[in-house]
């Protein structure tokens, strides 16, 4: 158990993306897939947060663009 | 080890477990409510790094706008509880060999890549900077993107306005 930072977050984020691709890939049903694709925009929401939170500090870069996938 | 690194896992446990049990379940209606959990679980980490506006954000948008619609939706136009019928297993097995593969290559890229550490200071989180840079035009803002998520938004209110507007069958 290490102490959680930006890996862990990206494989956070990485892991959802993948489920959701797994999702998207098998649905049948138009409903479950828009699931998967919120599972998707989820995870682009959270690595845009992770690297505002772990790299780029100096920019609101995160919150700003993470409100564009919400859209 | 400390409070914070278990409150971590043990949000993350949440978020991807619930993830992988809506994608797999076979009750619609159960799939919906895994992702409602799941987006809880995601609003709980932007709160662990200390995001507190766009913890607010997911939680007010996702878990309760966007799972609320999807559960409506589901019952207006499924029967909830029935099983959805189960993929075909070449299906099946072709997307997690597709997943499993792009996670492999993400984890490799991931791990052989150095992110620079931050030797800034941290900047002002607070919801009027973002504000402001959502508007602003110079280096940090971000007025492009805002009007163009603009034109989408405009673009899909008048979807709605024509799917909405059928034509009546005995008008002129």
């Amino acid at each position: 158990m290490m102490e959680p930072g930006l890996y862990h977050m990206l494989f956070i984020g990485a892991a959802l993306f993948f489920i959701g691709i797994y999702g998207f890939l098998t649905r049948r049903n138009l409903i479950t897939m828009l699931m998967s694709l919120e599972l998707i925009l989820n995870s682009v929401c959270l690595n845009f947060i992770a690297f505002n939170r772990y790299v780029w500090t100096d920019r609101a870069t995160g919150p700003s663009m993470s409100a564009v996938p919400r859209i | 080890m400390k409070g914070e690194t278990i409150v971590f896992y043990l949000l993350a446990a949440l978020t991807l477990v619930s993830a992988a049990m809506a994608v797999g379940t076979r009750r619609i209606f159960r799939s919906a409510v895994y992702l409602l959990s799941s987006l809880i679980g995601i609003a709980g980490l932007y709160f662990w790094m200390r995001f507190e506006f766009a913890a607010a954000v997911q939680i007010v948008v996702y878990a309760g706008g966007i799972a609320v619609l999807i559960i409506f939706s589901v019952f207006l136009t499924q029967r909830a509880g029935d099983d959805m019928p189960t993929p075909p297993m070449l299906r099946t097995i072709a997307a997690a060999g597709a997943a499993l593969l792009g996670m492999g290559l993400v984890m490799l890229q991931l791990v052989a890549h150095p992110f620079p550490t931050p030797a800034v200071a941290e900047v002002d989180r607070s919801v009027s900077a973002i504000g402001r840079r959502m508007l602003a035009t110079g280096d940090d803002g971000f007025a492009l993107p805002f009007e163009v998520v603009s034109l989408l938004l405009l673009a899909a209110m008048i979807g709605c306005i024509v799917i909405a507007m059928r034509a009546k069958p005995n008008q002129p």
